[in-house]
């Protein structure tokens, strides 16, 4: 002990004077960024890779409440069911998550027409929301990716969406995942886009759909991707999904076939059609050889 | 389409066929098939095995198989599977001369995990896989292309983990000799 009680003990003394020193170089180099770049705390945030809340990934144009300029191309409402970190709750407070107010916000999106990206999930929308979603999809003909998963859309809801979906140049990406649809509401997106050319990724996971509607997904001609997690297709949709992709590949090999068959090797066996299943588009090219 | 999820949508021995028959006759299009959280057991994976055996235009990249009912048997035939589908691919690449890896058959991801897999047929996969290493190797004098990139075998490794770490243990403490070894 020393003899002095408030002496530093020698011992802690090198430490001491290492703490003092980094503290400094901490308020030396803060000081120098704040003042000398004269940057906000965003910037700094992304400058040096920290943990960026994804909101703020967007831009600032494009999340805050009753401000967006026209000339932003996205409509990014924070989900509501995700507790916000400590950096998020300044910005949440921006907008309030109230219904009515994300109702607001998509009028606004209304008068605008140059939008690509529309993020409406997990807001609680209804069947009767879905009209304005339209509305906005008929007026965003540039638009190329629309969420509304985690909502509570229901058929009705498709069905006023598939108007929309119709005929529009443009969207690629629909995810309607999670709104209760089932086979109704299916089918009318189904043919809907059955000869959309533009949408190319469907996420449909989630919901309550039945054989019918995955045998009108499988008529679906321009799809790439189709998510179909956790829906009681049945036997009959994924017969109907299988068979969807061979009858693909004949048609994408029919010209094929000559080349991989010389003239002395055996003739292949010609391939017997299901007579119960024929396909809906093309039935006559699958009758049986006479 | 070129990317099909039926994750949890009742695929069983039932409806398995209509897959099999999808496998059989699908074109190289097809790059992703998730079929993670169904009821495919051992007699339903050989059945895909067979279709996919069947199938010259196979080119899956990425083939989900996670929270199934298989176990090491239905694995290993998979793999086997697998391994013939690109080691035909090889052949034909070096019957056309086409350029060497470039029109080869390589699944990115193979996932495997939370099945009935246990240590042996962990085992059983790993010597699948080094058989088909060596046989083309020696062969066709390619060096040595592994089937799957990247094969997800999460849940099946506990007790291999638990072996892994008791050797590094005692690698660890190599420099004192237990009592027991110097007699």
């Amino acid at each position: 002990m020393p003899e002095n009680r408030n002496e530093v003990p020698p011992v802690l003394f090198p430490l001491c004077v290492v703490l003092c020193s980094t503290q400094t170089m901490f308020f030396l180099f803060f000081y120098f960024i704040f003042t000398n770049f004269q940057i906000d705390l965003l910037t700094f945030f992304k400058l040096y890779e920290l943990t960026i809340p994804p909101m703020l990934e967007f831009g600032a144009d494009n999340f805050v409440l009753g401000a967006a300029p026209p000339s932003s191309s996205a409509l990014f409402l924070p989900p509501q069911s995700f507790p916000p970190t400590n950096l998020i709750s300044n910005k949440q407070s921006l907008f309030s998550n109230s219904r009515e107010e994300v109702l607001q916000r998509l009028g606004e999106v209304l008068l605008r027409k140059s939008l690509t990206i529309i993020d409406l999930s997990q807001r609680q929308l209804i069947a009767a929301d879905a009209k304005l979603v339209s509305m906005a999809l008929l007026n965003n003909l540039s638009l190329t990716i629309l969420k509304i998963g985690f909502n509570s859309l229901a058929d009705e809801g498709c069905q006023a969406l598939s108007l929309a979906l119709e005929d529009h140049p443009s969207l690629s990406e629909l995810e309607i995942g999670f709104n209760s649809i089932t086979d109704v509401g299916c089918v009318a997106i189904a043919s809907a886009i059955k000869f959309n050319p533009t949408l190319k990724i469907l996420y449909l996971s989630g919901n309550a759909i039945g054989p019918k509607g995955a045998t009108a997904l499988s008529q679906v001609q321009f799809l790439e991707c189709l998510y179909l997690t956790g829906n009681q297709i049945q036997d009959e949709g994924i017969a109907a999904l299988c068979r969807y992709r061979q009858h693909q590949r004949r048609h994408i090999n029919t010209n094929q076939n000559h080349k991989k068959h010389s003239l002395t090797s055996p003739q292949p066996n010609p391939t017997q059609p299901n007579p119960t299943q024929p396909n809906p588009t093309h039935t006559e090219t699958f009758q049986p050889p006479q | 389409m070129t990317k099909l999820f039926l994750d949890s949508t009742g695929v069983n021995s039932n409806n398995i066929v209509h897959v099999a028959n999808m496998l059989e006759n699908v074109s190289s299009s097809l790059k992703v098939l998730s079929l993670d959280n169904n009821s495919i057991g051992d007699a339903e994976l050989i059945t895909l095995a067979q279709a996919i055996e069947r199938n010259e235009f196979f080119q899956l990249s990425q083939f989900e198989l996670s929270h199934n009912k298989f176990s090491c048997q239905g694995a290993a035939t998979m793999i086997s599977t697998l391994a013939r589908s690109q080691k035909r691919s090889i052949n034909i690449a070096l019957n056309t001369n086409q350029p060497s890896h470039q029109h080869l058959f390589r699944m990115s991801k193979l996932s495997l995990g939370n099945n009935l897999i246990r240590d042996s047929g962990v085992m059983e996969i790993c010597k699948c896989l080094n058989e088909f290493n060596l046989q083309v190797s020696e062969r066709n004098g390619y060096r040595s292309n592994d089937i799957v990139a990247y094969i997800h075998l999460h849940l099946c490794l506990t007790k291999l983990r638990t072996f892994f770490a008791r050797r590094r243990r005692r690698t660890w403490y190599w420099g004192s000799i237990p009592s027991r070894a110097r007699g």
